[in-house]
């Protein structure tokens, strides 16, 4: 799309910043206090109803908080991976 | 008035002829344009009087001075030549308002008298060649509007303009010279001038020597391919169209090629016809060839065009390639997609050409790095270019649309799948092309000059908005554009299986 | 009202007299568009309406039954509250546009014929693009123009699908084709493109974060959900969209953990959302398709909501990049909660997306497809973390970042408040939206069983990121340029194209060369045809052109004779 002279100015460059974030707050007691009662309510909960999944794994105990567990946790690991495999300048594919 | 009707055909000629001399006897300026002004409106009543009496009662046949043909000349108004007759007047009418203004900004005073005697001497040879059906006649026509379009090129600012304008006076008199050498091939088999009188000559089955009529079939074909700007004989045109006056711009980018293309529809199909010119010679390969590479090769020029001018001429290369795709094609959709192509492309290039001549006006510079941001000051013209450029991309709802359609559907109808993606691939090209320019101009920080500029006076801004309006009326309603087109087709190909 | 008038054409024709109004006028008559679409939309009956011709092509331009008029619904309501939150500025141009394509998607959920599709179709991709362009930078232009030609292909390969189609058929109704119906291939491929398929998909998260703010809201409702719409009505129980949905799911879920620019992983988001519904429509049941709907449906009102409150963060800040965000609940505490109550949408019990979601799932399960349910499952809870989680974290929590916005301005709160009331409203009372789906049912989203393992799904990916952020594994974002499938474009095509031309140029100039010095024309000449111009770009000699005029008079007369 190199056309014309008002079209080839690219914008400056900007440098990946692979500098560390800044430190991000730990999470708050509340926060963890709310997650936690949360996490185990529900895996106690999950003991007492009936399923009426078709999937033998549903009725597994507390499937489904462990499934979203794994996910999320492999997600983020995931992701952190190919981040660096993945990211390039932002202006990568104007140069 | 049933006499004065009678002789319509020769108004339709000899009033612009008489009206150019009129013109140069004009003091000034504005009463050469006041005079101009009032002989191209009768131009529009007369061609669509005309139309209306070949739909009423089929084709005219005029008897110049009263001998027969084909001794004497003969004009003859089919639904065809009425088509093209009410495109070339109609434009060039509702060009006229714009022309005052733009004319006296880039024409110095003493000239502009000349430029309107041109002017009408060009409308007059356009009309004439659409006219006449005597193949010499036709030469002489073809002659004073190319003349005339020499000089009017030639008056253009821009020094270059006169290298533009010699460029186009060789390669013009070139493309004549091989057209009149292939009418003397023909006269020499046929001993006659006469289209109508050749072409039942040559379907006679004592004409089995078709060599000279090769021959000639190749000289005119190639002389006009060089006057409608057929890839790779494309070159004299950009410079042609970027240096002239805006306003010859507009007018010749609306109706110079469109007249050649009627003469190569004219020899191709009424005159060789579709066995001679599409079996025996193999016009349709090389056209489709030609056309193609034009809708590609010079539609990636487009792209990289910044004077936006030359952009637009490049743009009609590729147009232009669309047109003789569809004679290429040869069948009745594909056919009606090229001649309803002519009118539709006709529009919408004259509008983009009276918006770059009103950018012109006001800012002085038609480079796409100066229009940045202008869209916002100039909203009625950057509106008229956006929607002519989508009618240049083939947007739904845009005359441009229709005639992709029956473009592709004609080529469907050959079961020339690629052939089809082609033609609509292509108009990705010209998103590219159009898109930036609207991009630009909407949408960048103005420089201090655009920021002074503003609409153009209604003069010049109402001619482009009707032919606007025109372009996005033949998108929707097409009964009168491609209707026509579709009977103009078959009547050229149904009078010759 | 207005006879059988397409609601479409109503916001379409009305965007005419945007320009000419200013103010409060404007304002009142943007509005009021989608609320006269509306009234139109309730005053019809069902059926084929709308019956024209147009150049001899019978249309149905109003198309009435119960898919198109779920999708019409709620293109009606994105448009009111996209043009509402859009009053925050005042550019006639992006009014325009947004009721152009807001008008144009409109129309072509209730076209009934091909033809009038493929009108809409190319409607959607022209108005939109200014709606990126308005950004005015460099940037915006140049992935406006990919995302213009991306979207104008499209339409090219519909049209060569209707065509064959057509062709070979003779029909040209717009209804459900077999994957070997003449042409079909190529509408699947046209709509697959604007559903960002795999691979095809790139324009989306390439194109929507350089849009406007406002801009972007408009963007994520219609062209995506259109291309929905289209597959439900053209391509139910295709099996092959039951993979492509799944990789749709579960990759841009891992490209929008990477994303550090919030509007991008908000589109890498709306893809994986795609992908429960080409799902649901590959599974092609009853109460697939109604799933398919029906998350559509909430997807538009809570995809919106979220896309409007960074929206408000970049109006305010100037950037929706994570890495320069955070803290910003402080100063903009209305944008954060309504920020959250979008996230929450997309799983949560008493919102949106909780009683849509669970059709899908429960349709996947009822077939019999175990990997599909599990997988979606799997992407269900990834979305709630790259969603619900990460968004609102980044942009109003996580490391503060010092900036002190104001809040955001009254249409955009009014225009978030709408959305988050939507969202509750469907979610209190799902049988309100139960009953509007293509194959009306009754369907108890909240039993106990149900909301216990959503909840639990919900809660165990909350706290597999407060560990990861207590572990300082999270967050992790930084400037920078993904790779994805557009390097196939943007790097590598770049690349072949700039070689092609190159290499076609050099060819040229030998041949015409060759050409030139045998036929005796000047040395010098041929040299300088090696400048920088290209050689068809450049005025070229007169006696090239007389040259060139002869070759191709003897190529004729030897094509001739020979």
């Amino acid at each position: 799309m190199e056309a014309g002279d008002i079209h080839s100015k690219s914008a400056a460059p900007i440098p990946t910043d692979d500098a560390p974030r800044r430190p991000v707050p730990p999470p708050s007691p509340a926060l963890k206090f709310g997650v936690g009662s949360a996490v185990v309510l529900l895996a106690f909960a999950d003991l007492f109803i009936q399923k009426h999944g078709s999937f033998a794994i549903e009725h597994t105990p507390v499937f489904y908080g462990s499934l979203a567990f794994l996910v999320a946790g492999a997600l983020i690991i995931v992701a952190e991976a190919l981040r660096h495999l993945l990211s390039r300048p932002e202006d990568h594919y104007d140069r | 008035m049933s006499a004065l009707e009678s002789q319509l055909p020769i108004l339709q000629v000899i009033v612009p002829l008489v009206g150019a001399v009129l013109v140069a006897l004009m003091r000034g300026g504005r009463s050469a344009w006041a005079v101009a002004l009032v002989i191209t409106w009768t131009m529009p009543v007369i061609s669509i009087l005309l139309m209306r009496k070949v739909l009423a009662t089929g084709p005219i046949s005029y008897h110049l001075g009263g001998w027969a043909p084909p001794i004497g000349i003969e004009y003859r108004v089919d639904l065809l030549a009425a088509f093209v007759l009410v495109l070339v007047s109609v434009v060039g009418a509702a060009l006229m308002p714009f022309a005052r203004r733009s004319v006296a900004s880039e024409i110095d005073g003493d000239k502009q008298v000349w430029f309107y005697t041109m002017y009408l001497l060009c409308l007059a040879g356009l009309l004439g060649i659409t006219i006449t059906a005597d193949a010499f006649n036709l030469f002489v026509f073809l002659e004073i509007s190319s003349l005339a379009t020499y000089v009017l090129i030639a008056l253009g600012r821009d020094r270059r303009a006169l290298l533009a304008a010699y460029q186009y006076l060789i390669m013009g008199t070139i493309g004549a010279t091989f057209y009149v050498i292939g009418v003397g091939l023909l006269y020499l088999v046929t001993g006659s001038l006469n289209i109508y009188d050749i072409a039942s000559r040559l379907a006679d089955p004592a004409m089995q020597n078709p060599r000279p009529v090769m021959a000639a079939l190749a000289f005119i074909v190639v002389g006009i391919s060089l006057k409608l700007a057929l890839f790779p004989l494309h070159v004299w045109l950009p410079g042609a169209y970027a240096h002239a006056p805006s306003f010859a711009s507009a007018f010749l980018a609306g109706t110079a090629t469109k007249v050649a293309i009627y003469v190569l529809i004219r020899f191709a199909f009424s005159v060789f016809g579709v066995a001679i010119s599409f079996e025996t010679l193999p016009l349709t390969e090389v056209l489709v060839v030609l056309s193609l590479a034009a809708m590609f090769i010079a539609s990636i020029i487009a792209v990289f065009e910044t004077n936006l001018k030359r952009m637009l001429a490049y743009s009609s290369l590729g147009q232009v390639g669309y047109i003789t795709l569809g004679i290429a094609l040869a069948n009745t959709q594909g056919l009606t997609g090229g001649i309803v192509h002519l009118l539709n492309h006709a529009l919408m290039k004259t509008a983009l050409f009276m918006a770059l001549g009103a950018i012109a006006y006001r800012l002085g510079s038609v480079k796409l790095d100066a229009i940045a941001g202008i869209g916002r000051r100039m909203p009625w013209t950057m509106a008229v270019f956006v929607l002519g450029g989508m009618a240049l991309v083939g947007v739904p709802g845009t005359a441009g649309f229709v005639s992709k359609w029956y473009l592709a559907i004609g080529a469907v109808e050959k079961g020339w799948w690629p052939l089809v993606f082609a033609i609509l691939i292509s108009s990705l090209i010209a998103v590219v092309y159009v898109g930036r320019v609207v991009e630009v101009a909407w949408f960048r920080e103005p420089s201090p000059a655009v920021e002074k500029c503003t609409d153009p006076p209604l003069s010049m801004l109402i001619p482009m908005l009707v032919l606007t309006a025109a372009t996005i009326y033949f998108g929707i309603d097409t009964e009168a554009s491609a209707g026509m087109a579709l009977k103009a087709a078959e009547t050229l190909l149904g009078g010759l299986k | 009202m207005i006879g059988e008038m397409s609601p479409g054409l109503i916001l379409v024709l009305g965007a005419v007299l945007v320009p000419f109004l200013k103010g409060q006028a404007r304002a009142a008559w943007m509005l009021a568009l989608p609320i006269i679409g509306l009234m139109q939309l309730l005053s019809l009956p069902m059926g084929d309406l709308g019956q024209t011709t147009l150049a001899g092509v019978p249309l149905t331009t109003m198309r009435v039954d119960g898919l198109s008029w779920l999708f019409g619904f709620v293109f009606l309501f994105a448009a009111f509250i996209g043009i509402l939150y859009n009053l925050y500025h005042d550019d006639p141009l992006q009014h325009a546009a947004g009721l152009v394509y807001a008008g144009s998607a409109i129309g072509a959920v209730f076209a009934g014929d091909l033809v009038t599709f493929f009108l809409y179709w190319e409607g959607t991709a022209i108005a939109s693009v200014f709606l990126i362009w308005a950004s005015g930078t460099e940037r915006a232009y140049r992935a406006g123009m990919r995302y213009l030609i991306i979207q104008i292909g499209s339409g090219v390969i519909l049209l060569a699908g209707i065509l064959i189609h057509h062709h070979a058929t003779g029909s040209l109704a717009f209804t459900k084709f077999g994957l070997d119906a003449p042409g079909a291939m190529l509408i699947l491929l046209a709509i697959g493109i604007k559903c960002a398929f795999p691979l095809l998909g790139s324009w989306l998260p390439d194109a929507y974060p350089q849009a406007t703010p406002g801009g972007t809201v408009l963007l994520s409702a219609f062209t995506t959900k259109l291309a929905i719409y289209a597959l439900a009505r053209a391509f139910p129980g295709t099996g092959i969209l039951i993979p492509i949905g799944l990789v749709m799911a579960v990759v841009p879920l891992i490209y929008a953990m990477m994303e550090n620019d919030l509007r991008r992983t908000l589109a890498y988001t709306l893809n994986n959302q795609l992908g429960f519904m080409v799902v649901a429509v590959g599974i092609g049941t009853e109460m697939a398709i109604s799933g398919a709907a029906a998350q559509a449906f909430v997807h538009v009102v809570y995809k919106s909501l979220l896309f409007m409150a960074i929206g408000a963060v970049l109006y305010r800040t100037g950037t929706a990049e994570a890495s320069a965000l955070g803290g910003l609940r402080a100063t903009m505490p209305l944008t954060a909660a309504l920020c959250i109550i979008g996230g929450l949408s997309i799983a949560s019990p008493l919102l949106g997306g909780f009683v849509a979601k669970s059709l899908i799932l429960s349709a996947a399960m009822k077939d019999g497809y175990f990997w599909v349910w599990l997988i979606l499952l799997g992407a269900s809870a990834g979305a709630f973390v790259a969603t619900a989680i990460k968004i609102p974290y980044a942009a109003f929590f996580a490391a503060d970042s010092g900036k002190r916005p104001e809040e955001a301005p009254k249409p955009m709160l009014a225009a978030m408040s709408l959305a988050a009331l939507a969202s509750l409203i469907v979610g209190l009372w799902p049988s309100l939206l139960y009953g509007a789906l293509p194959f009306p049912m009754t369907y108890d989203a909240y039993t106990l069983e149900h909301v216990v393992t959503q909840l639990q799904l919900m809660a165990f990916a909350t706290l597999a990121m407060v560990v990861m952020v207590a572990l300082g594994l999270y967050p992790f974002e930084r400037p920078g340029q993904l790779l994805g499938a557009d390097w196939l474009y943007r790097g590598l095509g770049y690349r072949l194209l700039r070689w092609i031309e190159a290499a076609a140029n050099a060819a040229w100039t030998s041949i015409v060369g060759g050409v030139t010095s045998a036929s005796g024309a000047t040395v010098a000449w041929a040299r300088s045809l090696h400048g920088p111009d290209g050689l068809f770009g450049r005025t070229w000699p007169t006696g090239t052109m007389a040259l060139w005029t002869t070759v191709m008079l003897g190529a004729y007369l030897i094509l001739a004779f020979v």
